[in-house]
């Protein structure tokens, strides 16, 4: 084994503040050692026709500048043929390179996107046309860095499942171009409760909207609240005490069926029976209401099918976590 | 303002490698083996017409270190005489996702009767398995398998789950760790 002085970040030291770190005892690096190629990690399979004869090593990522984290992977064609790259991981821009690569920060619930040169086109490397039969090629693509500290991010290709926890190490070299950082965009998790309550919940880093079914809520073509909606209110008004917001969001929705002159209202009454409720188990006194009706304006699934007019009928109810 | 050009389409590199610190094993190599693909976690008999003589595979289930996140590998295979075209796996009828994704394939967890949607970005992207990459494959051959993913974030104390894909029977009983 060989071990070489140089740039690798802090030891790992267990002061990570998000809980339900496992228990596990290793010495430090034992999960994050590379081979002897400097890989990391590599793709299960592909989701192209050459399926596990399409192979992605990852490496380390980089952290560049301190302000950007540079990807590098080898694409490696194992199969018998040759195989042209083109669109595979990339945009149809940028053929040839990784560009629809992204970094997953689980900590923040976050994507980041690539950076990009002057001209728009990605900060990234590019293969050199077709892989032959046994080829492999190194692919890198440059990324805006994630907050100071984070030892980790999660890369994702189109065509594998993701990579986690593939670790950031300083390096000392600087970024050769001009460039714009790429975007980093929230991330959405979505959850429906199959146990009969009719609330599903989409929740970022920061914000929780919880979409509570109307058709739980309130009987047919009725504002008035259901019994079954008492314990659904009680639930939410509880979540809302334990948040840190100050304002919470009621917002009444209905599905494409009828017309506009009953649906606006509606939406808009069940919007305010919903806030009603709230407000009077809401415990906190600093928290301030606002209630909107859309009508049929906004859906969140099809409307053309049974299941997704269902999801739209609903009042949603959104605050900061 | 001085704008450097360089001729990116033959660029190599993104600046020279000064750094190579890392802890070298000598063997243990990460590359997948033959093996590890060939894991079945659970299967579901295709229940549609159009999945008919289909079967669809959980295969492998990762989760990360701090435990919130979930990849699920899996795979259609195809017993019948014809290639196919999963193309019906890219409606939605929930939860408008923005593209063509396998967005309909969700975990369930049977404890809290709780079903988790793939994960979403801002721009409305599934972050699973879809097509834009040009050359992602919709298609099953006659006596082949197509391998595809999800990523859900599901709370760390959930130890099995249930893969649904539309067309399919559910998958139950996937061990997470």
């Amino acid at each position: 084994m060989i071990v070489l002085v140089g740039c690798v970040i802090n030891p790992e030291d267990e002061s990570g503040d998000d809980g339900g770190d496992p228990d596990s005892s290793e010495d430090p690096p034992q999960e994050e050692q590379t081979d002897e190629r400097g890989f990391i990690a590599t793709s299960y399979t592909t989701s192209t026709q050459l399926g596990v004869n399409l192979e992605i090593n990852v490496r380390p990522l980089e952290l560049i500048d301190g302000e950007a984290v540079k990807l590098s992977m080898e694409v490696s064609n194992t199969s018998d043929g040759g195989y042209s790259l083109r669109d595979a991981l990339s945009d149809t821009d940028n053929m040839h390179s990784a560009s629809s690569a992204t970094l997953i920060d689980a900590e923040e619930q976050s994507r980041h996107l690539n950076n990009e040169l002057d001209d728009g086109s990605c900060y990234c490397t590019f293969a050199d046309g077709e892989l032959a039969a046994g080829e492999s090629t190194d692919l890198e693509v440059m990324f805006p860095a994630p907050p100071e500290g984070t030892e980790s991010m999660t890369v994702t290709t189109p065509i594998t499942s993701p990579f986690f926890d593939i670790p950031i190490v300083e390096s000392s070299e600087s970024a050769g171009e001009e460039y714009t950082d790429g975007e980093i965009l929230p991330l959405t998790l979505i959850s429906d409760d199959e146990g009969g309550t009719g609330r599903s919940d989409q929740e970022t880093d920061e914000e929780l909207s919880i979409l509570l079914s109307s058709d739980v809520l309130f009987d047919l073509e009725s504002s008035d609240l259901t019994s079954d909606a008492d314990e659904i209110i009680e639930q939410v008004a509880s979540e809302i005490d334990q948040s840190s917001s100050d304002t919470v969001t009621v917002e009444g929705h209905t599905d494409n069926q009828g017309t506009d002159a009953v649906n606006d209202p509606l939406s808009e009454e069940r919007a305010e029976s919903v806030e009603s409720a709230l407000a009077e188990q809401v415990t906190r006194d600093d928290v301030t209401f606002e209630t909107e009706g859309h009508g049929s304006s906004d859906p969140v699934a099809d409307n053309d099918t049974e299941e997704g007019q269902e999801l739209n009928r609903r009042v949603t109810v959104t605050f900061e976590k | 303002m001085m704008v450097v050009t360089v001729p990116k389409l033959r660029q190599k590199t993104l600046g020279a490698f000064a750094c190579t610190a890392l802890l070298i094993l000598a063997s243990g190599s990460a590359s997948a083996d033959e093996n590890e693909n060939e894991g079945i976690l659970g299967t579901g008999e295709g229940n549609e017409s159009r999945s008919d003589g289909l079967h669809a595979e959980a295969n492998r289930v990762e989760r990360n270190e701090s435990g919130n996140l979930v990849s699920v590998d899996w795979s259609i295979a195809n017993e019948t005489d014809s290639d196919l075209a999963l193309t019906w796996l890219y409606e939605q009828e929930t939860y408008t996702y923005n593209g063509n994704f396998y967005s309909g394939v969700t975990a369930v967890d049977s404890e809290t009767d709780t079903r988790y949607h793939p994960l979403m970005d801002q721009a409305g992207e599934c972050v699973c398995a879809g097509n834009i990459s040009g050359q992602f494959y919709e298609r099953v051959v006659s006596g082949g398998k197509s391998a595809y993913w999800s990523l859900f974030s599901v709370p760390s104390d959930v130890e099995t789950l249930t893969l649904e894909v539309p067309g399919f029977e559910p998958i139950e009983d996937i061990p997470i760790d």
